[in-house]
């Protein structure tokens, strides 16, 4: 039967069966009045014999299978008429679900974009990432080498290429730009299984040495510079200089490896120096069928013929991990972490809902006796309560929803870029049905309760109590409890959130040896040389000094340089040796250090003294002595007496002829490899010794910001390929702990949702409470006890709550603030401090919320409170 | 069962059901009146009786149950076993005639 019919033949019977009974009550009546019964009595009298109609209707419509759906139907209907006739009751408890939903949702949209959501490439679950591992496990780059091996003998890995990421300039007939560039190995795109959107990818004699230049854009790359990504084929690029032809444009939204904007083929100019340049990421695609952990074996079989071949390759073995892994690995737990306390959040604000339908159910005492008295089963006073508890929550859920939506553009605006997948957020289908059942379990959740405790509301002790009065003995326990719950969460939020914040603080308060306020920087990008591995050193000579010179005649200009490697970027690093003495038969054994190339006023721009011996000179860029600083750790590594200077070394790999380095100089040390690593060795060379190797070059200037534009012109004067952005060297390092920042901003947002739910909680409680026993207090005060008593009384007995409240969250902070440690900088998961802080920082706030209906309490007027009775 | 046996002699309207059952109890059978029509709209369900609109001997506009062939045979089932159970209370309750 289709509804339609079936509502019709249900209207039917119903019809039926209320003629049906009225028929009976007044042949009942007629009978009994023959009987000589008066009109009156023999009404109530049929009544009475006949029991009561409603239930008769509602049995008959159980007999039929119909009350499910009618029953749901009718409590909804009379749910809405009890949540609108206590309009504060019912913004309350909204507004409270609101924010507990608003923000899981918002933060279950981040987790679906960066965890949940397959990666956007076919059969997915066959990409994998490859490295190289050191001997302790660390994974590095490949060399080109080493990787040409892999491909060959790799019997599980279908497909493999190896790619490298770069910031470059590019240029032609739109104005310069900086981008992010992919040198991506054969067969990369057969490997991401993805072809051009438009044009095509490249062909076999494009990856090929000495094949002609050519490069695909990324769609929004290619709107953004030609106005439509179809203009983008055949136009020509210089790129470092170099002349290219975009040859294709991919899909929308593929940014593969890491936000890259357009892709070069890397075997243009293959870097197949030796097996220690650690210079490439590999990502493969495995044979249909196989596993991970197939291919990891495969893999090892692989590493260690490489090991016993090349004594580069000694102790190194390969890791396969899935390309999910690889992405999103580093943010997985942190992502976790935060949704599991917005989930605290929520429950907490179930907690306090909950407590707020407790009272408003001792309110309703008298309804649900008089509603049991006539006839309401338990289970159905039960269902009808949880009703309106889910109809709450649904309402919540649904102003979150729009709370969520501005969360998410919160969390889209100040995410860092680190984040893999974060720009994909969005509140799409799978996180409204997140949602929807959100608000269903957290009706339940804190509907439960209060429904089980006023439906066994008994009937005599509720109308016998008088209106409004039945304040159960259980109930008042359970609120209680849900207060002392509330706050052992909050307090462990507040531990954790805690932590962070101290372990933020160290990072941020790490010292640099930077003198690095009002100092500006630019990446500058130079012409490449003929055979496009290097630079033109010549050019660099040239222009470089004059755009020096130039900008440091700038008014307010104290100082300008140019460094390679610069710190909090990644320094290079290589192996080297020391004159006269042997090096090992390692060459894992090697001495080794980062290394940078700086222009003369380079130590000048940061503030850096020479505390031995000489800085660089202009002289040295002519002189045929190469000159090298070292960093104090360098002296105390590899000279522990202090007599580095005159000392010579030379690296590995450093320029295409490696010479012996003079040290002429020793600098403090800087923290070059970042805030959360130790200080490393490092040698300075001098800059125009080795114009060739510095491609990637950032300009340095100690000035006014005002400076900036005049600079820029400077700059793109001299070298039409550049695209000149500066930005302050205190927001790169500060731009280092962005992760950790955003981690720490939105943790502790969480956490002071939960310690302002946990003290409205409590104030809540409190000041119904008082509320409830203004007559006893009144009497007290009549009976001579001070205000100060009363005041103290209350707030003894908010103290108490919150008191145990604490001790317990306490011990459970020390358990749970566990899962934070591979968060964490330099703080234990224990720290005393930041969790007495925690303690503290509630019970300040929470005596707040308690001191408030104690001061009420006290301002009682005896002789209106008695007088209320 | 009482009211599958009390529409075995001939069709009743509710209130009919209702008399009948208290009187030929002699009233120890006293049940809410209401309580009557639930049960007959299960039976209504089974296909166990069939109602039809009438006049009633008092001129009412009355819904007459009938019993259907299948209610006769539930009714039958229903005494068997109700007998059977009478009969082993009744062993129980007077152990020395058996």
């Amino acid at each position: 039967m289709n509804p339609v019919s079936r509502w019709i033949e249900r209207r039917r019977v119903e019809r039926e069966l209320a003629a049906e009974m009225a028929e009976h009550l007044a042949e009942k009546i007629e009978r009994l009045r023959e009987e000589g019964y008066s009109e009156e009595a023999a009404a109530r009298l049929a009544r009475v014999q006949f029991g009561s109609v409603a239930v008769a209707e509602e049995d008959s419509r159980a007999a039929w299978g119909w009350n499910g759906v009618e029953e749901i139907w009718q409590d909804i209907r009379f749910g809405w008429r009890m949540l609108t006739k206590t309009p504060g009751f019912t913004a309350t408890a909204i507004a409270v679900l609101a924010l507990g939903m608003g923000m899981n949702t918002a933060m279950f949209s981040a987790v679906k974009a960066v965890l949940l959501s397959a990666l956007p490439y076919p059969a997915p679950e066959r990409m994998v990432q490859l490295n190289q591992t050191a001997e302790d496990g660390h994974p590095m780059n490949v060399s080109n080498l080493d990787f040409r091996d892999w491909r060959a003998q790799s019997r599980a890995v279908e497909a493999m290429a190896a790619y490298g990421l770069d910031d470059v300039t590019i240029a032609g007939d739109f104005a310069a730009r900086r981008a992010r560039m992919a040198a991506v190995g054969a067969g990369f795109f057969r490997v991401m299984a993805t072809g051009a959107a438009i044009g095509r990818t490249f062909s076999a004699g494009e990856e090929k040495p000495g094949g002609p230049a050519t490069l695909v854009f990324g769609y929004e790359l290619a709107e953004a510079v030609f106005g439509a990504p179809g203009n983008a084929i055949g136009k020509r690029v210089r790129l470092n200089g170099m002349v290219f032809t975009v040859i294709g444009v991919m899909p929308a939204r593929f940014t593969f490896p890491g936000n890259a904007e357009l892709w070069l083929p890397n075997d243009l100019f293959p870097d197949d120096s030796t097996r220690s340049a650690h210079n490439y990421r590999i990502v493969g695609r495995l044979k249909a069928g196989l596993t991970v952990r197939q291919a990891q074996a495969d893999m090892d079989v692989v590493a260690a013929r490489l090991a016993k071949e090349y004594v580069d390759d000694r102790n190194e073995g390969i890791r396969v991990t899935t390309l999910y892994d690889a992405l999103v690995g580093s943010v997985r737990p942190a992502l976790w972490i935060l949704l599991a306390a917005v989930g605290v959040v929520l429950l907490i604000a179930c907690v306090n809902v909950s407590n707020l339908l407790l009272v408003h159910a001792a309110a309703r005492r008298r309804e649900m006796a008089m509603r049991r008295a006539l006839g309401a089963g338990g289970g159905r006073l039960i269902r009808q309560l949880l009703t309106e508890s889910v109809m709450l929550a649904a309402a919540g859920g649904l102003a979150g929803l729009a709370l969520a939506e501005v969360g998410v553009k919160i969390l889209r605006a100040t995410a860092p870029e680190g984040i893999p997948r974060l720009q994909n957020l969005a509140i799409d289908g799978g996180v409204l049905a997140f949602s929807a059942g959100l608000s269903l379990v957290a009706g339940i959740l804190f509907g439960v309760l209060p429904a089980i405790e006023s439906s066994n509301a008994d009937l005599n002790d509720a109308l016998r109590q008088g209106a409004g009065r039945g304040e159960g003995r259980t109930q008042k326990r359970w609120s209680e409890v849900l207060v002392v719950g509330q706050v052992t969460l909050a307090i462990v939020l507040l531990s954790g959130a805690s932590l962070l914040v101290k372990s933020y603080w160290r990072l941020a308060h790490v010292e640099t040896g930077l003198n690095s306020g009002g100092v500006f920087i630019a990446d500058v990008t130079w012409p490449a040389s003929a055979d496009g591995n290097s630079v033109d050193g010549a050019f660099v000579r040239r222009t470089g000094g004059q755009m020096l010179e130039q900008i440091a005649n700038l008014r307010g200009v104290r100082a300008a340089a140019f460094v390679h490697g610069l710190p909090f970027e990644g320094a290079p690093d290589g192996g080297f040796e020391i004159e006269g003495r042997p090096l090992p038969a390692d060459p894992h054994m090697y001495p080794d250090s980062d290394y940078s190339m700086v222009t003369p006023d380079y130590f000048g721009v940061f503030g850096l003294p020479v505390l031995q011996g000489r800085g660089f000179t202009q002289g040295d860029e002519r002189s045929a002595t190469q000159v090298a600083v070292v960093n104090v750790t360098f002296e105390k590594k590899y000279f522990p007496n202090g007599d580095a200077v005159g000392k010579r070394i030379r690296f590995f790999g450093f320029d295409r002829k490696p010479r012996f380095l003079t040290i002429v100089g020793v600098v403090p040390d800087v923290r070059n490899e970042g805030l959360r690593r130790p200080v490393a060795a490092e040698v300075y060379a001098d800059y125009f010794q080795h114009a060739d190797s510095a491609m990637d070059s950032t300009l340095v200037v100690r000035g006014p910001a005002s400076a900036a534009a005049r600079i820029k012109q400077i700059v793109m004067f001299l070298n039409r390929d550049t695209a000149v952005s500066f930005a302050s060297m205190d927001s790169l390092i500060s731009g280092t702990v962005t992760r950790e920042r955003f981690q720490t901003a939105l943790l502790g947002l969480f956490a002071a949702c939960a310690l302002l739910l946990a003290v409205v909680g409590i104030y809540g409680l409190l000041s119904y409470t008082v509320t409830r026993r203004m007559s006893e207090i009144g009497v007290r005060m009549a009976l001579g006890a001070g205000r100060g008593t009363i005041t103290r009384h209350v707030l003894w007995q908010g103290s108490v709550l919150v008191g145990v409240g604490i001790a317990v969250g306490m011990a459970g902070s020390v358990v749970v603030t566990r899962v934070l440690q591979s968060l964490l900088y330099e703080v234990s998961t224990t720290d005393a401090a930041a969790l007495l802080a925690a303690a503290v920082g509630f019970a300040a706030a929470a005596l707040a919320g308690c001191y408030l209906p104690a001061r009420r309490a006290s301002a009682i007027d005896p002789t209106e409170a008695l007088r209320a009775e | 069962m009482l009211i599958l046996q009390t529409l075995r002699v001939g069709a009743l309207h509710g209130y009919a059901i209702a008399q009948h059952i208290q009187q030929t109890s002699q009233e120890v059978l006293q049940v809410e009146e209401g309580s009557l029509y639930p049960a007959l709209q299960r039976l209504l369900r089974e296909g166990w009786v069939t109602a039809s609109w009438g006049m009633s001997a008092r001129n009412r506009k009355v819904r007459t149950y009938r019993l259907t062939p299948a209610g006769r045979k539930q009714l039958d089932r229903e005494i068997a076993g109700f007998e059977r159970l009478l009969e082993g209370i009744g062993r129980v309750m007077r152990p020395a005639e058996s």
